[in-house]
């Protein structure tokens, strides 16, 4: 094998090691948004990234569950809110699947 | 395609909560504000020689204005567009802002008493009275910087108009003849602002409807 196609094939397979929960396109549109802030609510999300509230419930509970998102519950009056933000391994992890796949589509692009 | 990084995302972010057109309104009221004493003394309906009307008119709008502003944005705008907390880079921006304001706020209180007790000189051969370049000169510098720091486009344009309108009504009394100068200017500086803010709140009012969250506070669908 030649050296440039083992490192294409070193390259692609990266791809299996990336962290399929924020690959996943609606996780990553709202932990992108999620980066940018310091916390934001339920309705702003919803907005931003035009998912159904079914759907970004789902989402969001994927994120929470692998520690990427935190989910604060408080009072404002008497209303439930709820406030949303990155966790520290979330901007981590979120920081290297940037760098993964720019790597990747780099390699792949560079092989043509 | 739509070239999308982080800072750009901050950005769009940011400027999604300038959708409302509350903005708008406040600063149009707040113009508003500024020309109706002048209008009605045009029209002979309050004198200057009483400070009391001249005071109180600017002083119900403003309040009026600033009431609109944040029950507006409580009551509108939170249910529609929701929350957000922005970073430590955003937050060093807004603190400027309010640097900016409060400086805005004081050179006008001091511009305004020395034009309300006619303790100023013309400005030479503009003549204009010096309070009100101040006022063209601060509004265009202040609204231009807070324009930048916010990156609220429209603000530029409003920074503009505010410069312009007591300069020129001043500059139209002395060296021209036309009829109800104050009347022309405001309504040439105050419409469009107000008319941006009318369409753009609308335009908010129609695209995003006030959201019902399920039960239990969002986190009870399931897909």
């Amino acid at each position: 094998m030649s050296k440039q196609k083992k490192s294409e094939t070193q390259g692609l397979n990266r791809l299996l090691d990336i962290d399929k929960a924020i690959h996943e396109p609606a996780r990553l549109m709202i932990i992108a948004y999620l980066s940018v802030v310091e916390s934001a609510d339920f309705i702003f999300l919803l907005n931003q990234t035009g998912l159904t509230q079914g759907n970004l419930s789902f989402h969001l509970s994927k994120l929470e569950e692998s520690g990427y998102v935190a989910i604060k519950k408080k009072f404002i009056g008497k209303r439930p809110h709820t406030m949303l933000s990155i966790t520290d391994k979330g901007q981590q992890t979120l920081k290297e699947y940037l760098h993964t796949m720019k790597d990747i589509i780099n390699s792949l692009a560079g092989s043509k | 395609m739509e070239q999308l990084n982080i800072k750009t995302l901050e950005k769009k972010a940011f400027r999604y909560f300038f959708k409302d057109g509350i903005y708008d309104l406040f600063m149009g009221l707040i113009l508003l504000s500024f020309g109706l004493p002048l209008i009605f003394n045009e029209f002979g309906w309050i004198d200057y020689e009483t400070v009391a009307m001249p005071l109180l008119i600017p002083l119900i709008l403003n309040v009026g204005a600033l009431l609109f502003f944040v029950f507006g944005k409580k009551y509108i705008t939170v249910p529609r567009l929701g929350i957000a907390h922005f970073g430590k880079t955003r937050k060093r921006k807004l603190k400027r802002v309010k640097l900016l304001l409060w400086i805005s706020v004081l050179i006008g209180v001091v511009a305004f008493f020395l034009s309300l007790f006619k303790v100023f000189p013309v400005g030479g051969a503009t003549g204009i009275p010096l309070p009100f370049l101040i006022f063209g000169i601060q509004s265009l510098l202040v609204f231009s910087f807070i324009a930048y720091f916010l990156d609220f486009t429209r603000l530029y344009l409003y920074a503009f108009l505010f410069a312009i309108s007591l300069p020129l009504t001043f500059w139209l009394k002395r060296n021209t003849e036309i009829q109800y100068p104050s009347l022309w200017v405001f309504a040439l500086t105050t419409i469009p602002i107000l008319v941006i803010g009318c369409v753009v709140f609308i335009q908010f009012l129609t695209q995003f409807p006030k959201k019902e969250l399920g039960a239990g506070n969002e986190q009870t669908e399931e897909k």
